[in-house]
Parts: structure tokens; sequence; C-alpha cells
């Protein structure tokens, strides 16, 4: 049901703003000075990130906007896109329990059995679990209707089969949030189901992919003749596709990608401000100004999302908005601070801790992941009675 | 937070919206009579309707006439009578900073009874001075050229963050209007067999308007909103909100002229009319004097960046007029 806006408000409260001041203050205590997310040399990155997950869950800050009855507060929608903002500022130390809170616990709390919910939910809200969305297939990318892992029925549970590619945090994940095909005979977005699979049974690999975009960053998974219990699967089997899309929904608006932007602005400013004419000084303010916009059409979703709509063409805008935002960061920083946007955060010469320099080299895969730039325009087009051609 | 418009804004609009499409006149004084009747003109007036939406309203009603593709000094006159002066039965024009030689441009002064004239302290209307003669614009008709003798503050001067709130929620409205005919255009014009909008590379220039017109529409309304509350960034907004709608303005005239082809640039299709009156204010608006204000309130307390837009600026900052 609908709710009707009586007071437009272009600010977070006080009360919201102090525990903006507050969560800030202990990532600041907490965080090491060259902390750089999870995406570095050695496990020492992704081991903090656990520990911080387990003292942010004890202190109920993962998961404030999920119900009380599923380990959350019932807090406002706004107190979760705060927190959202100052773990993206400061370099996601929640690592892949940022997926928890943003998509896989709303999809499982909308598809999930009691099961489910008794079992998952309190880890996720504890920050005890990671997960990896195993999506994407060799010859399944942007077009992952024509996805072919199997899921073949077989008892009381299925035999899975089929490789997966490109999954972030594959190689450290406890589970795997899997899209596969149930019905053999199906073709397209037709007997797909998900299933929710313990990355430890037998049969599964994990094989790191050695990239520029960071370590434990991508990785592939092979299944080979993988026995999953019935009990895993999430949503009616055969319906997937559904309950996949739904996952994507909840994906795409719920990062806050443009907090780091805002940083890095400022970071760049902090060190070459002095150094600009006016001209510069103009790109830069439209560069504000085009951040701004950004965090507002966010806001935006968050806004829709409050009065019960589910804002899916408004979350690809958003998901544009926030890559395009990254790029055109990348393309400043080139013509403006010399050799830091190149320089790695583990060479002595490096600035920031090369905080400049991963927001550069992964700027190009913002448009890339988590829904190409082109499938977020499809979904715009045919919102403004455009029709592609397949 | 809440960005969504306030329910009474939306139903203004849309009574706004509906009245222009039902009137004939695109400008001069049969639009005069109806914004007028309407109670547009007053909107940002101490007696407003809504004093604690007045200049959101005033913005989002400068989009609607552009979005309506009605074009008159509306954004000037709404201005005059904020400050208690009276416009008379007609329009009032104001003139711009923007100069060839030494005559000043008066933008849309063809539908104007009236001129803004005197001192910024006390401006008062004048009728029309004798001398003025049409400017000829190709792109964009209906201004007028003021020669220099004439003693006339020009809107920048009187209340730049206005002018640039004002200049942003028209160019949202054109290029909206733009991106309405473009798409229109896009589905009725079949080429190898197909229409335009089945043609991915075209739909994909299309979309890029829709999205970017998303934000900018927002940012105008902040600047509008956070005006209402005297608020410290205020001014900021406006100038960032004017900033971006001058990249927007770009982006969204180069798609759209490109979706119409050579059909876009006659006169008969009215494109140009639209994306020329965004280039117009452009050209009244300078990006220096925006963005000299961005910079100039730039700062932040602690010495790591803020994590948010706004929360790098000082919160008591205003524009100096230029």
């Amino acid at each position: 049901m609908l709710t009707t806006v009586t007071r437009t408000d272009f600010d977070f409260s006080n009360e919201q703003e102090a525990f903006r001041a507050e969560l800030g203050q202990f990532l600041h205590e907490r965080l090491p000075d060259d902390w750089q997310g999870i995406f570095v040399e050695g496990d020492e990155g992704w081991q903090l990130s656990l520990d911080i997950c387990r003292e942010l869950g004890e202190r109920g800050w993962l998961t404030m906007a999920w119900p009380a009855a599923y380990g959350g507060q019932d807090a406002s929608i706004w107190l979760q896109a705060i927190l959202q903002e100052e773990y993206w500022a400061h370099n996601e130390p929640r690592g892949p329990q940022y997926m928890n809170v943003n998509w896989l616990g709303p999809a499982l709390i909308h598809f999930g059995t009691d099961e489910h919910k008794a079992y998952f939910l309190p880890k996720l809200a504890a920050g005890e679990m990671m997960w990896a969305q195993g999506f994407s297939e060799p010859d399944a990318g942007s077009d992952l209707a024509a996805l072919k892992c199997s899921a073949v029925p077989d008892g009381d549970g299925f035999v899975v089969r089929g490789h997966k590619i490109w999954i972030s945090y594959g190689d450290i994940a406890d589970y795997c949030f899997l899209l596969c095909r149930t019905d053999p005979t199906s073709r397209r977005k037709e007997g797909l189901s998900v299933l929710l699979v313990d990355l430890s049974l037998p049969g599964v690999e994990r094989r790191p992919i050695s990239s520029t975009l960071g370590y434990h960053r991508i990785n592939e998974l092979f299944f080979d003749d993988v026995f999953v219990p019935r009990s895993a699967l999430l949503g009616p089997q055969n319906d997937g596709w559904r309950v996949a899309m739904t996952a994507l929904a909840f994906e795409r608006s719920g990062s806050a990608r443009y907090a780091r932007s805002a940083r890095t602005l400022g970071l760049m400013e902090q060190r070459h401000g002095d150094e600009w004419d006016d001209t510069r000084w103009e790109q830069y303010a439209s560069l504000l100004a085009f951040a701004r916009a950004t965090e507002l059409v966010n806001y935006g979703v968050i806004s829709k999302k409050e009065t019960g709509e589910v804002p899916r063409v408004e979350a690809s805008a958003a998901r544009i908005h926030n890559s395009l935002l990254e790029q055109a960061l990348a393309d400043f920083a080139e013509q403006t601070t010399g050799l830091d946007f190149i320089v790695y955060g583990a060479d002595d010469h490096a600035v920031d801790n090369g905080e400049l320099e991963s927001m550069w080299r992964n700027s190009f895969a913002a448009t890339v992941t988590a829904g190409s730039y082109e499938i977020q325009s499809g979904i715009i087009a045919h919102s403004l009675g455009m029709e592609g051609r397949r | 937070m809440n960005v969504e418009l306030p329910d009474a804004t939306v139903e203004f609009a849309a009574v706004v919206a509906r009245a222009l499409m039902a009137d004939d006149a695109p400008d001069g004084a049969g639009l005069f009579g109806v914004l007028d009747e309407m109670g547009v003109l007053d909107l940002a007036g101490s007696e407003s309707a809504d004093p604690d939406n007045a200049q959101l309203n005033a913005v989002v009603v400068l989009d609607e006439i552009a979005r309506a593709g009605k074009r008159a000094p509306v954004a000037e006159t709404i201005w005059a009578r904020s400050r208690g002066i009276d416009t008379g039965r007609g329009f009032v024009a104001v003139a711009s900073e923007a100069r060839m030689a030494h005559d000043r441009l008066v933008p849309y002064g063809r539908f104007a009874l009236s001129l803004l004239s005197g001192t910024c302290d006390a401006p008062v209307p004048i009728d029309l001075p004798a001398d003025v003669r049409p400017a000829r614009i190709e792109i964009d008709h209906d201004h007028l050229w003021l020669p220099p003798t004439t003693p006339a503050p020009a809107l920048a001067q009187l209340d730049q963050a206005f002018a640039w709130r004002a200049a942003s929620a028209a160019t949202v409205g054109a290029m909206a209007r733009a991106t309405d005919l473009a798409i229109a255009h896009a589905h009725q014009r079949v080429q190898f067999g197909r229409p335009l909008a089945s043609f991915q590379a075209l739909q994909f220039r299309l979309v890029e308007c829709h999205w970017r017109l998303l934000g900018l529409r927002l940012l105008v309304r902040e600047a509008g909103w956070r005006a209402d509350r005297n608020d410290g960034r205020a001014d900021v907004v406006s100038a960032l909100a004017w900033l971006y709608a001058r990249d927007v303005g770009r982006i969204v005239t180069k798609h759209t002229h490109q979706i119409f082809g050579a059909i876009g640039f006659t006169r008969e299709m009215g494109l140009t009319t639209v994306t020329g009156s965004a280039a117009t204010l452009r050209a009244l608006y300078p990006a220096r004097d925006a963005a000299a204000v961005v910079r100039a309130g730039r700062a932040w307390v602690d010495d790591a960046p803020p994590s948010t837009i706004l929360g790098g600026f000082l919160t008591d900052h205003q524009a100096v007029p230029a």
C-alpha cells in the first residue's frame, strides 16, 4: 500500500547524523591507517573483515533495518543508508558481507522457508557467514538466461554439475547463491531454480583468477556432481529466474558506492586542489555537481522503497549514476594527479595508501559488474516503451 | 530524508501543466493571464499559498512551463513580485550581464510589458525603452538588445542563486521536452523497416537523456527546498544545480538532435527552439561564477574527507553577487 508524502526533506535528521558520527568514529578507530578493503595481497584483509563484522553484528550495526524477528531492529531505512555510506566510504570493511544485508537477507526473508530463516538469518545478522553469487558462466554473462549449470533432481536433493565464473569472494565464501537449471528440457528463463549451496560439500572446486581487480576479486567455481539436499531450494522449483531477479533488484539499489566517490573527490582536492587553476576548478565543481545528483538519485530509490514501491527503473538509473561517476572520477584523476593514480598501494611512493590508484583501476569494471551498463540501460529503455531486438 | 515532492506541490504542478496544454498561446499576453490567474507569478511571494515551499514550488512550475514549450520572462516576473514589485498586467523583463559590444541582452524581452530598471537596491519597472531592438539569435528568437544608456540591473546581480535555480529549472523542462519529442519521433519514424526506437544505439541515447534528467531534476528541487529554509548551503546547491544543468543541457541537445536527423532542424518541428533556449541560458550564466561559489564553500572539519558531497561544504556560505 502506498503512503502519501506530506513533507520533503533533503537532510538527514540530527539523530541520524549523530549516528553517522558515532559509526564513523568507530571505523576510524578500528580500521588500520592503511586499510584498503579486502582485495589486497595476503589474508589479513578478509580476516580483519570477519573480525569487524562480528563486532558490528554485536553492536547490531549490520542489519538495522531488518525486521526484529529476523535479527534486525526495525530501524529506519535511512539509518541503513547511513550504514551503507559509511562502510563504502571506508573501503567496505564488511567485505563480502555487504551482500548479506543488501540482497541476500532480503531474498531469504522474501522467499525462504522457516528453516532457511532460522538457520541463515541469525548468522548474517551476527556477521558470521560469507556468501558468493553464482550467476555468470563462461557462455552466460549479460545473457544470464543462457546458463547451463544443471541441478538434476535425485531422491531428496539435486545433483549439481556445472561451471560458474567471475565470482567475487568465491575463494573464501561459505555458501553460494546458485542459479541453475533444474528442468533439463527447459530453455532460457524457464526451468531455473536457486539453490543455497554449502561450498564445503564434496565435488566443489574453487579456482582464483588472477586479475588486476585485486586479490579474491574474481574466481571460478566448479561443481562436479555435487549432491545438494532439497532443503537448499530457495523459492519454488523451476521459478528461480523470478527469485534471482528480485534479489538483483535489491542488489542494484543497495550499494552506496557513491559514498566512496565522495571521499575520493575529497582526497584529490585535499592533495591537489591548491595547484588547480580556475578551469580545473570548473571541471571539479561540475564533478561535485554530478556526484550530488548521483547521491540524490540513490536517495530517490530509498524514498520510493520507504513508501512501499519497488523502484526497479530508478534502481537501474542509480546503478548507472554510481558507475559512471566512478569513471568520471578516474578521468579527472588522470588529468590532475600526476602519478598518484597509477602507483599501487604496496609501493613506497604510493599516495594515500594507493586509494586513488585502487579507485582508478577498478573504475573500468564499474560498468561491467553487478549488471552491466547495457543491461541497466535496457531496463530503462523498456520502461520508456522501447523494446530491444533479441 | 525524503526527496519525493509534497503532495500539494505535485497536485499544483499537474494543474499548471493541464492549463498550459490547454493554452494555445505559446507565450506573451495569453500565457501571462493563465499563469497570473493560477497564482504562479506569486509563488515566491510572502503571501504565496505555501510559503514553506515557495522556492521549491517555483522551480517545479518553471520546469513545467519549459516542458510545455512556453517561453517568456516568467522567472524574472516571479522574482520581481517576490520583492513586492508591482509588475502590472504583463511580464517584466530583466536585463542580463551578457553583452555584445555595449548592448545587453534582455531575455524574452519581446513578451514583456516592462523592464526592471534603477539600482540593485531599488529596482522598479519602467516601460520598455524606445530604442530596444530585436536580437537576431537564429536558434532562439524573442530576445531584445538593450542600449547601454539604460540603467538596468541583471537578474544575476539582483539574486545570483535565484537566477541559477531558475535557469536550471528551465533547462530541466526544456530538455525534458526535447526528450519527449525525440521519444515520440523514435516510435514513429521507420528506417530499415523498423522504428528508430527499436535500435539499441538510439535507445541508449534516449536512456541517457532520461537518467540525466532524473538526477538533475532532484538537484534543482533540492536547491529550491534549501532556499525556502534559508539553509547555509542553498547557494552552493543552486550553483551545483546550474553546473550540472549546463552539462545535461549539452548532452541532451546532442542526443535528441541525433535522433531527429535533418527534420530536427526545421522550424516546423520546433526542436531547435527548445534546445536553443537552453543554450541561451548557458550563455547568460557562465560556469565560472557558479564554480567560484562552489570553490569558496568547500571545507570540512576532520582530516579525512567526508562521505557525502554536502559534508564537504561550509554550512553558512552565501553566494556573493557577481
